[in-house]
C-alpha cells in the first residue's frame, strides 16, 4: 500500500535570465518504512524535489502535479492544505545543521517549540523532547546545550530529533551525512534505518553520492538535469546499472577495493533554463545514437520495479 | 628531496585570558611526523579535529608552530631570512578546499593565474605564455577561450583546474592539496585528480592530498598516512591499508568508508583485471 | 541602454544629483531674482512672479533656493568624501592588519561615535568662531565612524577568504593584496557609505546652520529655515518660507539614500542573485 505518492512534480523558477525548470515531472511512490534515495549531482533537483514535496520553495518558484498523502492531493489547495501536513506527516532532516539550528537557542528548546506550533503543550513538548533525545541517541544533559556546544554528529541527531517531533509518516533527509565524518556518518545513517525500521517511517534521501544509498535504501531514483532517468533497487543500480548515466556515475564512485579505475564524465550538465530537446544527457552520453539528440527518452518500465529513461534500453521494455 | 615535518607541535590559540594552560588540553598537531617526496603523492587520511588541515598550513608555513621543524629539499625553513622564507614559499604551494571561494570573483582566469608571475615580476609578454602553457597542462583547453573567463563562467572543477594552473605558474616542488574534490560532484572528481597526478609524474612533483575520504586515498596515493586527535595513527601503502590494517582507528575507518566493494562484481568490459588502480599501479 | 533597463533606480539616483549639481553650478543663471534683493513685502504669498513667495526679508524663496543648492551640495559632498576617506582608511588598515592596530583604531572610533554632533558644533563655533570651515571640520570629524565600523568589518571577513590567502601563498604583498585584490571588492560599500554620508551631511550641515553655527552671510536650506523660523513665519502662516528647503533638504537626504541601496545591489552582482540553488542558478552574463 502507498503511503505517499508523487505524481508529475514540475518545478518552474523565475530568474532574471527567464524560466528554469529545475524538475521535469518527477513520480514516485513510497510505502511506509520504505526508503528511497534521490541520487543525483548538484543542479539535478533533487533537493528542489524535496522542497516541493513540503512546499516550501520560495514565490518565485511554480509547482504543479500532485503529492498524494492518504488518497489525498495535498499540494492542490497551496499552503492551507500543506499546513497542516507539514511536520505532523511528513518532515524533512535539512542540509546543513546548522543551517537548521537557531544558534541563539538552546536543542531543548528548539524541539519544544516545534512540538508547540503543532498545538502540544509546553509541559507535551518537554515530555517529547526527552523521549526524541532517547530515540536519536543524544543524552538527556544535552537538552540545554547551545548547538555550538555539541559535536556536528550530535548536531545532526538533534536536527533528527526535531523532525521527529510530531510523529511524521514520511522523512524526507536531504544530505544528511555531508560534512561529517565519515564514521560519524556511519551511525547518522545507521540511525535512521533504525527509525524507518522501528517507526515504520517511509524515508526519502537525497544525496550526491552513490555510495551511501544501499546502506540506507532499498530502492534509489537517479536524477539528471530535473528528470529521474533510472528507477531500480540499490543492487540492481550498483551491480548492472541500465542508463549509461548511472553506469558512469558507478564508475565515479570510488570504492575501497580500488578494482575499478575511477572515471570523470566529460562536460557540464544542461542549461535548464532553456527548453531542453532530445535526451539530456545525450551530450556526454558516448554511447548516444542518432535518435537521442532529437527525441527525448520516455520514462520505461525495463524490469519488474524498475525504470529507465534511455532509449538503448528499449528492448529491455 | 623532500618536504618534512618532524616533531610538529601545534597549540590551539588560547582564547581570552585563563588561569594557568590548562593541562588536559591536547595540541591541535602533536608531535608529528610526515614527508612528501618529490614525484610521490601522499594522502592525509583524517576526520575533522584530527589536525590534518593544520598540518598542511604549517608545511605551506601559514601557521606558526609552538615545537619541532618543517625542511623544504632540506633546508629547516626556520633558519631563513624573511627575504629567503619568501623565495621559498614558491616552493610550496596550496590548493584550497572551495572551488567556489578559492578564485577572485572579479578577475579573470588570465588575471587569477599570472598572479604569481606578476608578483614575482615576469614580464608581460612571457606571462601570457606560461599562462597558456600551464591551462593546458591542468587540461583547460583549448587555453585561449578560458582567458577571459570569469569564475562564475565556470564549473567546479575548471575552477579548482584554474585554481591548480595559478599555483603551478611558479613552478612548485610541492603541492598541498586540501580537499581537493570534496565540494565537487563525483562525477568531475576523476578529472582533477587525474590532474594532479599527471603533474606529479611530468613534473616530479610531490603531492600531498589531504582528504577525509579513504575511497579516494587508496585510489590515488601511494602511501597514506592516517591522522587521529593531532596524532599519526598509522602509515603505509594503500595495499597495506586496506588489506592488513593494524591501527583500531584505521580499521573503523575502512569499515565505516561506504562504497560497493560487497556488492560490487566484475562487469564484462571492465579492463582494469585484478588489482590495478586506474593509474595502472599494481595494488 | 541595458544598463538603463537594468539598474534603473542608479540611474535615476544619479541623474537626480546631477540635476542638483547643475542648479549648484548655473544658480546664478537659473534664479529669476537676485537673492539678497528685496523685491516685495515681508513673507508675502507665492504668486505667479514668486512660485515660493518672499521670505523675512522680502527675497524670492526661489532664487534662495537655487543659491542655496551650491553650499549646501558643496558642503555635502566634501564632508561626504572627507568622511568616507578617512573612514574608509581606518577600516581597511584596521580590518587588514587586525590585532593590536584594529584594537587601537576601533577604540579611537568608539570615542568619535559617542561624541554628540552638535553640542561639539556649538563648542567649536563659540570658541573658533562660525564659520563655513568650522562646519566642515565638525562633520568631517564625525561622520567617518560608521564608515570605518563598516569597512573595517567587510576588509577582515575578505581577508579570510580562500582566495586572498591563496594569493599571500603565492608571495603576494600586503600592499597588492590591499589595493589589487580587497579594494575592488570594497568599492560597492565604500560607494554606499559614501552616499549614505553624504546624506547624513547635507542633514548635519542643515541642522548646525539651523542653529546659526554657520556663515551667517552664506545662503543655505539651513539658514533660510533659521531665518524663517526666527521671524515666526509659521506663525504668521508663512509655510513658503520654511516648506521648500524643508523639503529640499529631504529630498537630497532621499535621493542619496538611494542611490546607496541600488549601488550596492548594482555593483555586487552576488546579492542579486536567485537564492535557490547558489551553484546553478547564477545569473549569467552574456
Amino acid at each position: 500500500m502507498t503511503l505517499i505518492s508523487v505524481r508529475d512534480l514540475v518545478v518552474d523558477f523565475r530568474t532574471s535570465t527567464g524560466q528554469v525548470g529545475a524538475v521535469r515531472s518527477v513520480s514516485f511512490d513510497l510505502a511506509p518504512g520504505e526508503r528511497i534515495a534521490l541520487v543525483g549531482e548538484s543542479g539535478c533537483g533533487k533537493t528542489t524535489t524535496m522542497l516541493a514535496m513540503m512546499g516550501l520553495l520560495p514565490e518565485s518558484a511554480t509547482v504543479s502535479g500532485q503529492v498524494i498523502l492518504d488518497g489525498v492531493d495535498i499540494l492542490a489547495g497551496g499552503e492551507s492544505s500543506m499546513r497542516p501536513h507539514r511536520w505532523n506527516d511528513v518532515a524533512m532532516v535539512f542540509q546543513g545543521a546548522m543551517n537548521a539550528l537557531n544558534p541563539v537557542r538552546k536543542i531543548g528548546n528548539q524541539v519544544v517549540e516545534a512540538v508547540r506550533i503543532h498545538g502540544g503543550t509546553k509541559r507535551a513538548g518537554r515530555e517529547r523532547t526527552r523521549e526524541l533525545f532517547d530515540l536519536v541517541g543524544l543524552g538527556p544533559e544535552l537538552i540545554d546545550r547551545y548547538p555550538h556546544e555539541i559535536s556536528g554528529g550530535q548536531r545532526q541527531r538533534a536536527v533528527i530529533a526535531l523532525a521527529l517531533a510530531c510523529r511524521p509518516r514520511v522523512l524526507l533527509a536531504d544530505e544528511p551525512t555531508t560534512a561529517l565524518d565519515v564514521i560519524v556518518q556511519e551511525q547518522i545513517v545507521a540511525l535512521l534505518k533504525r527509525l524507518s525500521e522501528t517507526l515504520g517511517l517511509a524515508v526519502v534521501l537525497v544525496t550526491h553520492d552513490l555510495a551511501l544509498v544501499p546502506q540506507l535504501c532499498d530502492r534509489a531514483a537517479v536524477m539528471y538535469a530535473g528528470s529521474i532517468v533510472e528507477d531500480a533497487s540499490c543492487a540492481e543500480l550498483v551491480n548492472s546499472p541500465a542508463h549509461p548515466y548511472t553506469r558512469r556515475l558507478v564508475e565515479a564512485t570510488p570504492d575501497l577495493e580500488g578494482r575499478r579505475s575511477l572515471v570523470s564524465i566529460p562536460g557540464v550538465p544542461p542549461r535548464l533554463d532553456r527548453p531542453l530537446v532530445g535526451c539530456p544527457f545525450q551530450p556526454r552520453c558516448g554511447e548516444a545514437v542518432d535518435r537521442c539528440a532529437d527525441d527525448a527518452p520516455q520514462l520505461l518500465q525495463i524490469g519488474a520495479a524498475r525504470t529507465c529513461a534511455c532509449h538503448l534500453t528499449e528492448e529491455l521494455v | 628531496m623532500s618536504l618534512v615535518a618532524e616533531g610538529l607541535v601545534v597549540r590551539y590559540a588560547s582564547r581570552g585570558f585563563s588561569w594557568g594552560r590548562r593541562s588536559d588540553e591536547r595540541p591541535a598537531v602533536d608531535g608529528v611526523q610526515v614527508s612528501v617526496n618529490k614525484g610521490e603523492m601522499v594522502a592525509l587520511v583524517g576526520g575533522s579535529g584530527s589536525g590534518k588541515s593544520t598540518l598542511a598550513r604549517c608545511l605551506v608555513g601559514m601557521q606558526n608552530f609552538a615545537s619541532g621543524k618543517v625542511s623544504v629539499d632540506g633546508t629547516d625553513v626556520a633558519t631563513l631570512s624573511r627575504r629567503e622564507t619568501k623565495a621559498l614559499r614558491r616552493r610550496v604551494q596550496m590548493i584550497y578546499q572551495d572551488p567556489y571561494e578559492s578564485l577572485s570573483p572579479r578577475q579573470r582566469v588570465r588575471a587569477i593565474v599570472a598572479e604569481g608571475l606578476a608578483i614575482h615580476g615576469v614580464d608581460r609578454d612571457e606571462r601570457d605564455e606560461r599562462v597558456i602553457a600551464t591551462l593546458v597542462s591542468v587540461g583547460l583547453t583549448p587555453a585561449e577561450s578560458f582567458l577571459d573567463r570569469r569564475p562564475f563562467e565556470l564549473s567546479g572543477g575548471q575552477r579548482q583546474r584554474v585554481a591548480i594552473a595559478s599555483s603551478l605558474v611558479l613552478e612548485p616542488g610541492y603541492l598541498i592539496a586540501d580537499e581537493p574534490v570534496s565540494m565537487l560532484d563525483v562525477s568531475v572528481r576523476a578529472g582533477v585528480l587525474t590532474v594532479l597526478d599527471n603533474l606529479r609524474s611530468t613534473r616530479d612533483l610531490g603531492v600531498l592530498m589531504i582528504t577525509h575520504d579513504l575511497a579516494t586515498a587508496v585510489h590515488v596515493a601511494d602511501r597514506i598516512v592516517v591522522m587521529r586527535n593531532g596524532r599519526i595513527v598509522e602509515e603505509g601503502t594503500a595495499v597495506e591499508i586496506v588489506h592488513s590494517p593494524s591501527h583500531s582507528y584505521t580499521k573503523a575507518l575502512l569499515a565505516a568508508t561506504p562504497g560497493f566493494h560487497r556488492e560490487m562484481s566484475t562487469e564484462a568490459g571492465d579492463d582494469q583485471p585484478g588489482h590495478v588502480d586506474q593509474f595502472g599501479r599494481a595494488l | 541602454m541595458t544598463f538603463l533597463r537594468n539598474n534603473p533606480r542608479v540611474v535615476v539616483s544619479i541623474g537626480v544629483l546631477g540635476l542638483l549639481i547643475l542648479i549648484a553650478l548655473a544658480a546664478g543663471w537659473l534664479a529669476p531674482y537676485d537673492p539678497s534683493a528685496q523685491v516685495g513685502g515681508v513673507f508675502a504669498a507665492p504668486s505667479a512672479k514668486h512660485p515660493f513667495g518672499l521670505d523675512d526679508g522680502g527675497h524670492d524663496v526661489l532664487s534662495l533656493l537655487l543659491y542655496g543648492t551650491r553650499p549646501t551640495l558643496l558642503i555635502g559632498f566634501a564632508a561626504g568624501s572627507i568622511a568616507v576617506g578617512i573612514g574608509g582608511t581606518i577600516g581597511i588598515v584596521s580590518g587588514y592588519l587586525g590585532g593590536w592596530t584594529d584594537t587601537v583604531l576601533m577604540r579611537i572610533t568608539d570615542y568619535a561615535i559617542v561624541v554628540p554632533v552638535l553640542p561639539l558644533g556649538i563648542v567649536i563655533a563659540a570658541v573658533w568662531g562660525t564659520s563655513f570651515s568650522h562646519l566642515m571640520l565638525v562633520i568631517a570629524i564625525l561622520l567617518w565612524t560608521t564608515t570605518a565600523r563598516v569597512i573595517r568589518t567587510e576588509t577582515s571577513s575578505l581577508k579570510n577568504r580562500p582566495y586572498v590567502r591563496r594569493i599571500r601563498g603565492l608571495g603576494a604583498s600586503h600592499t597588492r593584496i590591499v589595493v589589487r585584490h580587497l579594494l575592488p571588492q570594497l568599492i560597492p560599500l565604500l560607494s554606499a557609505m559614501g552616499a549614505l554620508t553624504v546624506a547624513l551631511a547635507v542633514c548635519t550641515e542643515t541642522a548646525l546652520t539651523f542653529l546659526g553655527l554657520g556663515d551667517p552671510s552664506t545662503v543655505t536650506w539651513g539658514t533660510m529655515i533659521r531665518f524663517a523660523f526666527q521671524r515666526t513665519a509659521l506663525a504668521q502662516g508663512a509655510w513658503w518660507a520654511v516648506a521648500p528647503p524643508g523639503l529640499a533638504v529631504a529630498g537630497v537626504v532621499m535621493v542619496c539614500y538611494w542611490l546607496s541601496q541600488s549601488l550596492e545591489e548594482t555593483l555586487n552582482p552576488r546579492l542579486r542573485v536567485a537564492h535557490v540553488a547558489r551553484r546553478y542558478f547564477e545569473v549569467r552574463k552574456p
